[in-house]
C-alpha cells in the first residue's frame, strides 16, 4: 500500500458531499469511493466517518434512506440534497480560491516580491 | 423538502431515541460486515477478516458516542442560538417588545387574579372529604315565633328541638349537623378580644369527616344538656395567631363571654366550617347557647325559636332526590305536632303543615357570601375575559405586522441558504420568548391585583378571610391561551413569509401590494374586533362609574362629615341590660366632655352596615289592610343633631326619657305619611305588633324627623321608628357616634383609651369615621367601577396601538403611491383624509358592532347599576366620543406622516 495522506482539518465533510454527489452511497461505500477517487492516496479514519455523516444529515445537506445493498442486505444510503448541492458548490469554490491563493504564495520566487 | 431530514433527526433525538440507537447499530454492523466480506474476498479467513475489520474501524463504542453527541449538540446548539438571536431581535425593537409583553401581562394577570378570587368564592368545594355527599336543609313557608336568618328568606333556619327530632329519625344521613356563627369575647389572656365562635352539634366534626390537628374534636358526648358542655375546639388559624401554635393550651381553660371553657383540641389547617367566608376562631357545643348568647329571650328548647342552619351528609350511594322523598313522611308529623303546640287553626294550620323539607347541594357549603358577590364577580370575570380576548387580538396584530415587516429580511436569509424549518423555528422562538416574558410579568401583575382586590374589600362580611393565593390552574389556562395565540399568529406569517418566492420577497415591498393584502385584511379584522370589545368594556366602565358616582352623591339624609363611630358589646362580657345602660350613659357623658367633641349619641344597631330590625307597628288610626311594616332601632339623646338629621316636628329624646318614664318614640317622614296620612302624628300613639292595638304598651310619638338611609346608599327609604335606648329591655350592644370640631380621625386613639378606662375588658370594634363606614358599604361597587375603568382604558390604549400599527404600516407601504398622487397635484389635505378615512372606517365599524353588543350585554348587569339605566344614552355617547378621539389620535400620527411625504424621495424609494 502506498503512503497515505491524512485529511486536512474540515475537508472530510466536503469529500463526503462530493462522494454522494456522484450517486447515493452507504457509509462503507462513501469510504470506498473516496479511496477509489483519490487512488488510495487519502486515508479516511473509519471511526470519524459516521459522526461526519450524521452531522451532514442533521444539517440537511445529505439525506439518509434505508435500502438494499449489492449483497441483498439492509443498508442506509445517503444522497445529496438541494441544500447540499449548494453547500458543495460554495465549499468547492472556497477551496479552489484557497488552494489557488496558497499555491500562488508557495510558488512565489524572490524576484516576484 | 429540505427541512425533512432535520425534522426526522430532530424527532428521532426527541421521540425515537431507541429507534435511532437501533439504526445506528445496524448501520455500523453493516459497515464492518461489508468490510470483512471484502477482506475475505482478498484471501483472509472469515474469522481473521472480521477481527481485522473491527480493529481497523477503531473504537466502535467511541464512534457511537460521538454520533450521539452530534445529534444532541445540533439540537441544543441551534436552540441556544435561536434564543440568543431572539433576545437580540427583541432588544432591537424595544417598542414592539414592551407593548407585546405588557399586553400579555395584562391579559394573563387580570384573568388569573379575578378567576382566583372567583374560584375561592364561587367554585371551591368545602375542604372536607366527599363534599358531594353534603346537603343543606331548607323548609320554605311560614314560621311562627322568632326566626333568625342570614340568607334564603327564613327557609334555612330551624329550632334546636326540630333538629334533634330530625337527627333521631332521618336514617338516610350518615350525619345531620348544625353550625351557627356568633360573636363572642375571649378573655383570660390579658386584654379581652372579640372573636367569632361557631355553635356546633356534637357530631359536627364526625359528620364532616374532619380529623384534629391534635387533641380531640367533639363527639356526641359533648352535646348533652344545656350548659353542661364547657369545652371548645380552636381553629388552626386562631391557635396559630393567638397562642403561637403552642400545644400547652390543651386542657387549659379559656374564658369566653365570662365562662371558662376547656380547650380540648385544634381543628385541621384550612377548616372553616360549612360556609365560605366564615372564619370561626373557636367551636363550642350548641348546648352552650344559653351561656354564649346573652340575654336570649327564648330558651334553647323553645320550638318557636328558629336559629340554626342544618346540613347533612347523605349515606354513600343515597341520591338527594331519594333522600328528599324519604324525608317528607318524617318531617310531616313533627310539623303537625308543632302546629298543635302553636295552637294554629284553619288556614294558618294548613299552610304550616304544607311546608316541604328540601335538600339543596351542599358541596360548596351554605351559600351566603355568594348571594351578594356572585353577580359582581361574574361581571368582572366577563370583563377580564374580554380583556384577554383583546390582548390576544392585539398580540396577533403585532405579530402579523412584525411578520410582514420582516419579509425582506427573511427573503434575504432564505437566499443566503437558510433552511425554511430553521427560520420558522427562529420566528417561533421569538414568539415564545415574548410569551414567557409576558407570562412572568402576568404572574407578578396577578399577584399584585389579587392582593389589591382583597385589600380593597373591607373587613367583615367574610371576604377578608380569602387567601390571597393565585389559582395555578387559571394561570395555566391563561398562559396556554396566550401561547396558542403567539404560536398561531407568530407561525402564520412565518409560514407565509418563508413560503413566498424569493423574487417577490426581495422586490421592494412598496410595489408589491397584492402579496400583503391578505395579512392587512387579517389585521383589519383584528382591529375591528378590538375596537368592538373595547366599546363594550368602555360602556360597562361608564355605567359602573356613573353608578359609583351616583352612590357617592346620593342623599343619605345623614351628615357623615366629622363623625367618628365605634361599637361595643358589653353583653358578651356578661353585662346585664341595666349595667349596659349605665355604661352607655356614663360613656356618653364622658365622651361629650372631651375637648373637640361637639356632640355624642348612640344607636343600638350600626348604621350603613347592612343590619336592620323590622317589626309590625299598629297606630291608633290603623285601618285593617294598612301596611304595618317598619324598621326600628333604639337611640340616645341628641342622635338626630349628632347625625345631622333634621327634626321636622316635635322634639328629640332627652335625658328625661328614662326606663321608668312614659314610653315614647320618634318616627320618620315616610312612616308619618304611611301610618298617619294627612295628620300630625305628634302626640298620637303607636304600639308594636300587627293588627288592632294589642297588649303591647303604647308609645307616644314625640317627634317626626326627615327621611334618611339606614342599610346602605342603595337602599330605599323605609318607614322608621326610633325608640330611646333607655327603654330597651334587652340593651346589649351600643354604637357610639361622636361629632367632632376638627378632623375626626385624630380623635380615634383618645376615644379608644377612654373606653378602656371605663371598662378595660371591653373590646372596641369598628372604630372608624362615618365616611369610611359609608365608603365600606360600597366596597364592591367601587371594586367593580375601579377595575372596569382601568380595564377599559387599557383596552382603549391597546386598540389605539393596534390601529396606529395598521395605519403606519399601510402608509409606509403606500409611500410611492402617495408620492405619485402628490406629484400629480393631489392636495395634502386629500392625502390626510385618505389615511384618516381608512382608520375611521375601522373605528366606525368596530364601534357600531361594539355598541350593539354592549346594548345587549348591559341588560345583564342592570341589577348592579344605581341611578342609571343599562342603555343610558349619555354613557354611550361618551363611549363613542372617546373611541373617536382615541382612534383620531391613533390615525392622525400616520396620516400626518403620509401628508409630509416628499414626492421626490417617495419616487426614488424603489
Amino acid at each position: 500500500m502506498s503512503k497515505q495522506l491524512e485529511l486536512l482539518q474540515g475537508t472530510l465533510d466536503m469529500l463526503i458531499l462530493k462522494a454522494v454527489s456522484l450517486g447515493p452511497l452507504h457509509g462503507y461505500g462513501v469510504l470506498l469511493r473516496i479511496q477509489q477517487i483519490s487512488k488510495d492516496r487519502l486515508e479516511v479514519l473509519q471511526g470519524s466517518l459516521y459522526p461526519a455523516l450524521y452531522r451532514l444529515e442533521n444539517q440537511g445537506w445529505i439525506a439518509g434512506e434505508w435500502g438494499e445493498s449489492e449483497n441483498k442486505r439492509k443498508a442506509k444510503y445517503y444522497r445529496l440534497t438541494a441544500a447540499g448541492k449548494r453547500k458543495l458548490q460554495t465549499e468547492t469554490e472556497k477551496w479552489n480560491e484557497m488552494a489557488d491563493a496558497i499555491a500562488a504564495i508557495l510558488q512565489t520566487t524572490p524576484e516576484e516580491v | 423538502m429540505t427541512f425533512w431530514p432535520q425534522l426526522k433527526s430532530w424527532s428521532h433525538s426527541v421521540f425515537g431515541r431507541a429507534r435511532a440507537e437501533r439504526e445506528m447499530d445496524q448501520e455500523l454492523r453493516f459497515h464492518i460486515d461489508a468490510y470483512a466480506e471484502d477482506l475475505v474476498r482478498g484471501g483472509h479467513s472469515q474469522q481473521e477478516a472480521l477481527r481485522r475489520a473491527r480493529v481497523e474501524f477503531g473504537g466502535i463504542e467511541q464512534a457511537k458516542e460521538v454520533c450521539r453527541e452530534v445529534r444532541r449538540f445540533t439540537f441544543l446548539d441551534s436552540l441556544l442560538q435561536d434564543l440568543r438571536f431572539g433576545l437580540r431581535q427583541l432588544r432591537k425593537n424595544p417598542g414592539f417588545s414592551a407593548v407585546a409583553i405588557l399586553t400579555l401581562a395584562l391579559g394573563i394577570g387580570t384573568n388569573t387574579a379575578i378567576f382566583s378570587l372567583t374560584n375561592q368564592i364561587l367554585l371551591r368545594d368545602l375542604p372536607v372529604p366527599h363534599p358531594e355527599q353534603l346537603v343543606v336543609l331548607r323548609s320554605p313557608g311560614p314560621n311562627h315565633g322568632h326566626t333568625w336568618s342570614d340568607v334564603d328568606g327564613t327557609a334555612q333556619s330551624f329550632s334546636y328541638p326540630m333538629y334533634k327530632d330530625l337527627r333521631e329519625r332521618a336514617t338516610m344521613f350518615s350525619g345531620l349537623l348544625v353550625c351557627r356563627d356568633i360573636p363572642v369575647n375571649v378573655s383570660g389572656r390579658g386584654e379581652t378580644q372579640a372573636a367569632q365562635a361557631a355553635l356546633v352539634s356534637g357530631n359536627f366534626f364526625q359528620a364532616l369527616q374532619v380529623l384534629p390537628t391534635f387533641g380531640r374534636l367533639f363527639t356526641a358526648s359533648d352535646e348533652t344538656v344545656p350548659g353542661a358542655n364547657p369545652v371548645a375546639v380552636l381553629s388552626y388559624g386562631y391557635w396559630l395567631q393567638k397562642f403561637g401554635a403552642n400545644p400547652s393550651i390543651l386542657n387549659k381553660p379559656l374564658t369566653v363571654n365570662g365562662i371558662p371553657l376547656t380547650v380540648v383540641g385544634v381543628a385541621p389547617k384550612g377548616f372553616y366550617g360549612i360556609q365560605i367566608g366564615s372564619t370561626p376562631d373557636l367551636f363550642i357545643p350548641v348546648t352552650m347557647k344559653p351561656q354564649m348568647v346573652p340575654n336570649a329571650v327564648q330558651s334553647i328548647d323553645d320550638r318557636t325559636d328558629h336559629w340554626l342552619p342544618i346540613m347533612g351528609r347523605l349515606n354513600p350511594g343515597m341520591s338527594p332526590a331519594r333522600a328528599q322523598a324519604a324525608l317528607q313522611p318524617i318531617y310531616q308529623p313533627i310539623l303537625e305536632s308543632d302546629a298543635k303546640l302553636l295552637k294554629l287553626s284553619g288556614n294558618d294550620f294548613q299552610r304550616f303543615i304544607a311546608k316541604p323539607l328540601l335538600l339543596v347541594n351542599g358541596e360548596h357549603g351554605r351559600l351566603v357570601l355568594q348571594v351578594d358577590k356572585q353577580e359582581p364577580l361574574l361581571v368582572l370575570m366577563s370583563m377580564v375575559g374580554l380583556v384577554l380576548l383583546i390582548a390576544c387580538a392585539n398580540l396577533a396584530g403585532l405579530l402579523v405586522a412584525r411578520g410582514e415587516a420582516r419579509r425582506r429580511e427573511i427573503g434575504v436569509r432564505l437566499a443566503m441558504g437558510a433552511r425554511r424549518l430553521r427560520l420558522i423555528r427562529q420566528l417561533l422562538t421569538e414568539s415564545l420568548i415574548i410569551a414567557c416574558a409576558g407570562g412572568a410579568a402576568g404572574i407578578a401583575l396577578a399577584w399584585w391585583c389579587l392582593n389589591a382586590a382583597v385589600a380593597a374589600i373591607p373587613e367583615g362580611g367574610g371576604m377578608r378571610a380569602l387567601a390571597t393565593s393565585l389559582d395555578f390552574r387559571v394561570l395555566f389556562f391563561a398562559i396556554v391561551l396566550t401561547l396558542a395565540t403567539t404560536i398561531l399568529f407568530g407561525l402564520a406569517p412565518a409560514m407565509r413569509a418563508t413560503g413566498l418566492s424569493l423574487q417577490s420577497a426581495l422586490k421592494d415591498q412598496g410595489s408589491n401590494v397584492s402579496e400583503a393584502r391578505s395579512s392587512v385584511g387579517l389585521r383589519k379584522v383584528l382591529i375591528v374586533s378590538q375596537v368592538a370589545l373595547t366599546a363594550v368594556l368602555l360602556a360597562a366602565a361608564g355605567l359602573f362609574a356613573r353608578t359609583l358616582i351616583n352612590l357617592e352623591h346620593v342623599n343619605l339624609g345623614v351628615d357623615t362629615g366629622h363623625v367618628l363611630q365605634f361599637s361595643v358589646a358589653p353583653e358578651l362580657n356578661g353585662s346585664i341590660p341595666a349595667r349596659t345602660l349605665s355604661f352607655a350613659d356614663r360613656a356618653r357623658n364622658e365622651l361629650a366632655a372631651l375637648p373637640g367633641v361637639r356632640s355624642v349619641s348612640i344607636s343600638t344597631t350600626e348604621i350603613f352596615a347592612g343590619e336592620d330590625s323590622s317589626s309590625n307597628f299598629t297606630s291608633e288610626v290603623y285601618r285593617p289592610g294598612d301596611d304595618t311594616d317598619a324598621m326600628y332601632d333604639y337611640i340616645g339623646p341628641n342622635y338626630f343633631s349628632t347625625m345631622g338629621i333634621p327634626l321636622i316636628a316635635g322634639r328629640e329624646f332627652t335625658e328625661s326619657n328614662t326606663a321608668e318614664s312614659l314610653k315614647v318614640c320618634i318616627i320618620n317622614e315616610k312612616m308619618a305619611q304611611r301610618f298617619f296620612p294627612g295628620r300630625n302624628p305628634v302626640g298620637l300613639h303607636i304600639a308594636r305588633g300587627a293588627g288592632r292595638l294589642n297588649a303591647n304598651p303604647q308609645m307616644e310619638i314625640i317627634g317626626v324627623v326627615a327621611n334618611s338611609k339606614w342599610d346602605d346608599a342603595r337602599s330605599d327609604i323605609f318607614p322608621f321608628l326610633y325608640m330611646p335606648y333607655s327603654q330597651n329591655k334587652n340593651l346589649g350592644r351600643l354604637t357610639f357616634y361622636v361629632r367632632t370640631e376638627q378632623d375626626p380621625s385624630h380623635m380615634a386613639a383618645t376615644l379608644r383609651s377612654l373606653v378602656q378606662r371605663l371598662d378595660p375588658n371591653l373590646p372596641v370594634n369598628n372604630l372608624r369615621t362615618l365616611e369610611e363606614q359609608v365608603s365600606n358599604s360600597m366596597a364592591s361597587d367601587r371594586l367593580v367601577a375601579v377595575l372596569s375603568i382601568s380595564l377599559a382604558l387599557l383596552a382603549a390604549l391597546l386598540a389605539a396601538v393596534g390601529l396606529y400599527g395598521v395605519l403606519a404600516y399601510s402608509v409606509a407601504r403606500r409611500t410611492r403611491e402617495i408620492g405619485i398622487r402628490v406629484a400629480l397635484g393631489g392636495r395634502r389635505a386629500d392625502i390626510l383624509r385618505l389615511v384618516m378615512e381608512e382608520g375611521g372606517r375601522l373605528t366606525v365599524v368596530g364601534s357600531a358592532i361594539g355598541i350593539v353588543a354592549a346594548l345587549v350585554a348591559m341588560r345583564w348587569v342592570a341589577s348592579l347599576l344605581y341611578g342609571v339605566t343599562a342603555w343610558d344614552p349619555l354613557t354611550f355617547i361618551v363611549v363613542v366620543v372617546l373611541l373617536a378621539v382615541v382612534s383620531g389620535v391613533a390615525c392622525f400620527i400616520p396620516a400626518r406622516r403620509a401628508m409630509k411625504v416628499d414626492p421626490i424621495i417617495a419616487l426614488r424609494y424603489e
